[in-house]
């Protein structure tokens, strides 16, 4: 029992973090249509923006991580005003490939500046972890969990409680009647490549931990292991992307420590994405997704 | 319907992630012969006296700070024999690089790129760029000193193999753990945690082989994917099963990770890592660098690296300086002293095509590395690869932050290696 409830404390550290890095696809899937592939290039800026502010400015580890998702915020509000904004309507696949290209362009960029050795942010997590009874948890972890939850909050609330918010709903609704309504499209998009930069960001400062491995080349790739966990959810619901990632992390974990070696090779890694296949064979939506209904 | 193509093109890329696992010289001779017979190829100029060799290295990505090291071990031997007049003391050195990004893809586009202007390759970084390139040199009669420790592919005509294998490096450590004491066959339980691929085979092989020599067992597998960052699972199976030696098959990226989850678990077995499982940046992540410390034996070619009565080690300080010999700065050196070896075969024999290299390969019967590793036998249909490990252990400084110290020097098993390893 508690080496289950050891695995299920794995699954969900992991799930926290692949919804962590899903939430930003979906808030741009949701505000614009365009699935942003850029996002890998936010989680490695948020993990050397951190490492700058709290080893190079030897700021506080909370100011530092700060700095990194508002410095992210601007250079993702940049990009898509600078190019991406000018393609954004103009077919699926355009602004797909566009993205894809930062996603290509913009790590190599850091890396030339910080060199390719592992950097250790200054994070005050370390190694360190307690006994809750019998399971063991890093305090890393916790703070994985914390705030993931708070993120995911914060944005529900923002998203229903706040003037943008609600013009960010009404354009993912249906644009053209919220320009109509004055909702400026730009004001829109922008917010939520911010969002998505500093979604970006956060998941990237805790890739960027001890337990994580430091600031190093590779990053990016990371963000790309949450594309199942985002049609799994629902491509444009945040909850279904914090809800995908614990499915796809507990399945994951359990799967590992479970799935004997005759199953074949590498069988365990296989299994997040036969639950994503089934479940799209019931709700080919995903599991918050919302189903359009066309009238006749 | 936006929505839906959305989902579907998501769906695509998702599943081209999960199916994503994370270039030989022609020989078309030539001209007419050089002072001393040799005749120009592509690749060497005997009018100009230069010999460019290439490189195909992961200059970029994931593991772009060990491939450099590498060029730079390279260089420092390459240097040396160019300050004392080239290869056969009158043809200098000039290498060709192509970056790889550790990409088997890349590694076949760089290939092609730089085959018709070098005489062979002096590296190439990453098994399955490797295995890429083999038919492709195979074919163009090229041939290379590959980083490169799979002893699948030791015999391939195209290859100078000059490391021990993954397996021989298992082989060793754990022998050499049972027979200083520290890990005794009699109490131990073995155990792997190794990549999801052939070299976590490797890794199994080597540990299955050794633990059956000592009248024992491995007792539990588990495996993980290169990307993954959460070892909770399998940390906790390797817990569970007891195990006090563990062979470790991953690379510096995922060290962190899997000594976070151990040291979550209060897991503390004996480690036996190749050491790319190390990076130098481990030295400022002190909790990392504890358990490292306590826990990890490194296998890898080498010697005593601050030894500069080896010469190996005494010629590359004198090249790198003040900074510490890594053994990824020995890695890079031992290829190049291969390629010179070979150059100077080829050059003895007359001809530096890519035919006439092959030939020079097959004529060589031993490689030695100036103190830096075991030799190797270069026969024509059964090649053995060094039989020697050398073992270390992490004891960073403030004046040497790599801090891989040799515990043990070129240890050689006494239970003996198959020659497929």
């Amino acid at each position: 029992m508690t080496e289950q409830l050891q695995v299920l404390v794995g699954g969900i550290t992991l799930g926290c973090l692949y919804g962590l890095l899903a939430l930003g696809f979906v808030v741009v899937a949701r505000s614009t249509g365009v699935l942003n592939l850029t996002q890998g290039a936010f989680v490695v800026m948020g993990a050397y923006f951190t490492y700058a502010a709290s080893r190079t400015l030897n700021l506080p580890f909370p100011i530092a991580v700060l700095l990194a998702v508002l410095a992210t915020a601007g250079i993702a509000v940049l990009l898509e005003a600078l190019i991406v904004h000018r393609i954004a309507n103009s077919n699926l696949f355009t602004p797909i490939l566009v993205t894809f290209g930062l996603l290509i362009l913009i790590p190599p960029i850091f890396y030339g500046i910080w060199g390719t050795k592992p950097l250790a942010i200054a994070d005050p997590w370390g190694l360190a972890h307690f006994q809750l009874g019998p399971v063991s948890v890093n305090h890393r972890d916790i703070a994985v969990v914390v705030v993931t939850a708070v993120l995911l909050v914060a944005l529900a609330l923002f998203l229903r409680r706040t003037r943008l918010g609600l013009a960010m709903q009404a354009t993912a609704v249906d644009a053209e009647a919220a320009l109509a309504q004055g909702i400026s499209d730009r004001l829109v998009h922008r917010l939520s490549w911010a969002l998505a930069g500093s979604f970006g960001a956060v998941a990237g400062m805790f890739l960027a931990t001890a337990a994580g491995g430091g600031a190093r080349p590779g990053l990016e790739l990371y963000a790309l292991l949450a594309l199942p966990v985002i049609i799994l959810g629902g491509i444009e619901s945040p909850l279904g992307a914090v809800i995908g990632g614990l499915v796809m992390g507990i399945v994951q974990q359990f799967a590992v420590a479970t799935v004997p070696e005759s199953f074949g090779k590498g069988f365990s890694e296989v299994v997040p994405y036969i639950v994503m296949i089934t479940i799209l064979l019931v709700r080919p939506e995903g599991l918050f997704g919302t189903r359009k209904v066309r009238r006749a | 319907m936006k929505r839906r193509l959305l989902t579907s093109g998501a769906a695509a890329l998702a599943f081209a992630v999960a199916l994503t696992g994370c270039a030989a010289q022609s020989t078309d001779s030539s001209s007419e012969g050089g002072a001393d017979g040799l005749a120009a190829v592509p690749g060497f100029d005997p009018d100009q006296g230069t010999i460019k060799v290439g490189n195909i290295l992961a200059l970029s990505g994931p593991i772009a700070a060990g491939a450099k090291e590498q060029l730079v071990g390279q260089n420092a031997w390459f240097d040396k024999v160019n300050s004392q007049g080239g290869v056969a003391g009158k043809y200098k050195i000039e290498l060709v690089t192509a970056d790889n990004q550790y990409n088997a893809q890349l590694a076949v586009q760089a290939y092609e790129k730089i085959r018709g202007d070098v005489v062979m390759l002096s590296g190439i970084l990453g098994t399955p760029s490797v295995k890429a390139l083999v038919p492709l040199m195979m074919r163009n009669d090229g041939n290379a000193v590959p980083s490169n420790q799979d002893a699948n592919i030791k015999d391939e005509p195209s290859l100078v193999p000059i490391f021990g294998s993954y397996q021989t490096n298992v082989v060793n450590a754990v022998s050499y753990l049972n027979s200083s004491g520290r890990a005794k066959a009699d109490s131990a339980k073995y155990c792997a945690l190794v990549m999801e691929n052939d070299w976590g085979d490797a890794v199994v092989e080597g540990m299955e082989y050794i633990t059956d020599k000592l009248g024992s067992k491995v007792t539990e597998v588990q495996r993980f994917n290169p990307t993954d960052t959460q070892f909770t699972a399998q940390m906790q199976a390797l817990k569970s099963a007891q195990c006090s030696v563990v062979a470790f098959g991953g690379a510096e990226g995922n060290t962190p990770s899997m000594v976070a989850a151990a040291s979550q678990l209060n897991f503390n077995p004996t480690w036996v890592s190749e050491f790319i499982a190390h990076n130098i940046g481990f030295a400022d992540m002190p909790e990392v660098a504890k358990y490292l410390q306590s826990n990890f034996v490194f296998t890898g070619p080498g010697n005593d690296l601050e030894d500069t009565s080896v010469e190996g080690i005494k010629n590359l300080k004198d090249s790198i300086g003040d900074k510490p010999v890594t053994l990824q700065y020995v890695y890079g050196y031992m290829q190049a002293v291969t390629t010179t070896t070979i150059l100077e075969k080829a050059i003895e024999m007359g001809d530096l095509s890519g035919k006439g290299i092959r030939e020079a390969i097959a004529s060589t019967d031993t490689l030695t590395f100036q103190g830096l590793n075991g030799e190797v036998k270069l026969g024509a249909d059964n090649r053995i690869l060094p039989r020697t490990t050398t073992l270390y252990q992490f004891k960073p400084s403030a004046e040497n932050k790599y801090g891989l110290k040799a515990a043990e020097v070129q240890y050689n098993a006494p239970e003996g290696l198959p020659d497929k390893f």
